[in-house]
């Protein structure tokens, strides 16, 4: 029997808007149940990235589906394109969408094997106030004009977005009321020197800025009272960041050269995870910033140490005098510890030895070593497991 | 020892599970919250076999939102290691013959389990063709050959 044919038009809509659009179109010639249907569905997606698709054939279907669609209210448009397309036929396409009420827009325009100017978006999507989601990427803001419209956005998302000067991200931030999520991957020369983020409604904060520099300078502002999760990843030369008392969970991989605002910053941390790869401070080394942040985040409860850069964390001493008073963070609150590139250097042994002996509400630590010989391991394993532990219960897992 | 709800299927067999499993359902959590959930509730509409789904589903949803709780370090910041295992259970989950994932798809649209209707809406024609489509779901082709050929061409920009 074909019950799926019996669904109410709300159901079968429903099953359609997750499709593709290209897969919604196709349904049509299933019966004559399905004929119209397509028109009706309240979210478009559009993929582009068949090399030896016809280009002309593309940009005909968006048109199209786009023009013929009666769904009262565009709920999602998005795009994911590989291919060049002209700035006139995306403008067509977003300025259409806008009209018709469209609260999301993820517009990921990245042509492959071609020098791409960042394409430059009508102004009426600025002004879009109905938009919640906003995903950005490989667009040119230069010559948007301020003040721009966002009263409902609650996500942005700006990748390798090209501003006219510094005002040109505070003035976007500025006119988001009630942002909540923000995720900014910065790329090269993208003309701005001071990146500042001043949003108190924001929750939950991405910050890719390595690749981001004017002139080679950049640095980095941030006034994000109500923010939980934070996620940086950031080499700028300096850094302002002011006090987060509801931050949750943070995820630093961070190269400042003044950083001593930054970290009281993290007080009320949960969840921390840490790549101390290259000097990150103007401490005297990673370990005195790491017992820093145990002595002033008396709530973390997990940690976790990793080193991407390979090899020069804790490099610079080769000694470490346990500090004289015990950070209250392993005394009460650590339940978890991660350490993903364990060498099993004598200064990385003392730091294990001091974790593992201080924190007595540890469940698990888990200690993966760097690649090396199967002797190598064993060495660390054995020594590892003779460590004294403050938690009877804590189990220790090791590769 | 926690409140315990009994559903009755529509063989009237009948499932007792935990009040928090139960909650999942939207539409028992306000029976449960109106106090009428007293005796057990009859699901009429849903068979045994896809109760028992139902209730699979619910009961991981649960304990893995529980186990997030606890172990705030078994999890990157976002709590993403755990998401993929349940991603990855979810999709698993779903790997049942057609009729079972429509009766599952109904009974998620019934009882109101947002992901799980969302789950099964994703699963039901992601990734096949017009002709497997009519094939799996039985749908009759109504249109003569000559109104088919029409709505190919009105819409032959689409079908390349």
């Amino acid at each position: 029997m074909d019950r799926i044919s019996f669904l109410p038009d709300d159901f079968l809509l429903q099953i359609l808007s997750l499709l593709p659009t290209k897969d919604v179109l196709t349904t049509s010639v299933l019966s004559k149940r399905w004929q119209y249907l397509w028109k009706l569905v309240h979210k478009l997606e559009y993929t582009y990235c068949d090399r030896n698709a016809d280009h002309g054939r593309f940009v005909s279907f968006v048109d199209r589906s786009l023009l013929l669609s009666t769904a009262p209210v565009l709920e999602s448009l998005q795009f994911n394109i590989r291919r060049k397309c002209s700035d006139i036929d995306i403008g067509f396409w977003i300025r259409t969408a806008v009209k018709r009420g469209l609260r999301e827009l993820s517009f990921d325009y990245w042509p492959h094997n071609t020098i791409n100017e960042p394409s430059k978006l009508p102004q009426s999507l600025f002004t879009c106030g109905t938009l919640v989601v906003l995903k950005l990427t490989d667009v040119s803001l230069v010559d948007v004009t301020f003040p721009v419209c966002f009263q409902l956005l609650k996500t942005l998302q700006l990748s390798c977005v090209i501003y006219l000067d510094d005002e040109t991200p505070q003035k976007l931030l500025s006119s988001c009321k009630i942002l909540q999520e923000l995720d900014v991957n910065r790329v090269k020369n993208d003309n701005v020197t001071v990146f500042s983020i001043k949003v108190p409604s924001l929750q939950k904060l991405i910050f890719d800025g390595k690749w981001g520099t004017h002139d080679g300078i950049s640095e980095f502002v941030m006034n994000a009272p109500s923010l939980k999760f934070l996620e940086i990843n950031d080499c700028s030369n300096e850094c302002m960041v002011e006090k987060m008392p509801e931050l949750v969970a943070a995820n630093l991989e961070a190269i400042y050269w003044n950083t001593d605002n930054i970290l009281s910053s993290f007080t009320s941390v949960k969840r921390l995870s840490l790549c101390l790869g290259e000097q990150f401070c103007t401490c005297e080394t990673e370990w005195d910033l790491l017992m820093y942040f145990l002595k002033h985040s008396p709530k973390l409860r997990a940690l976790r140490l990793n080193d991407r850069s390979g090899g020069i964390f804790g490099a610079r001493i080769d000694h470490w005098d346990e500090p004289s008073s015990i950070p209250e963070s392993l005394m009460f609150s650590l339940e978890t510890f991660e350490w993903t590139t364990y060498r099993g250097w004598q200064v990385e042994k003392e730091l294990a030895t001091f974790i593992l002996k201080h924190s007595r509400r540890l469940k698990t630590a888990t200690i993966s070593p760097q690649p090396t010989s199967l002797e190598n391991k064993h060495r660390m394993l054995t020594e590892l497991a003779l460590l004294s532990r403050g938690s009877t219960t804590c189990q220790l897992v090791f590769g | 020892m926690s409140k315990k709800i009994i559903f009755e299927s529509s063989e009237g067999e009948s499932f007792e599970v935990d009040e928090a499993v139960a909650l999942e359902c939207q539409t028992i959590k306000n029976m449960i919250e109106d106090d009428c959930t007293d005796g057990g509730i009859p699901l009429a509409n849903v068979n045994s076999a896809t109760l028992t789904k139902v209730i699979d589903y619910c009961k991981k949803h649960v304990e893995a939102a529980a186990a997030a709780e606890a172990n705030a370090g078994d999890k990157d910041i976002y709590g993403a290691n755990k998401d993929i295992e349940l991603k990855t259970w979810d999709e698993e989950f779903v790997k049942v013959d057609q009729p079972l994932l429509f009766d599952l798809m109904l009974a998620a649209n019934f009882l109101i389990i947002p992901g799980l209707l969302d789950l099964t809406c994703k699963t039901m024609m992601r990734g096949k063709t017009v002709l497997q489509i009519r094939e799996i779901f039985h749908i009759k082709k109504d249109y003569t050959d000559a109104e088919e050929a029409e709505v190919r061409k009105e819409n032959a920009w689409a079908f390349e």
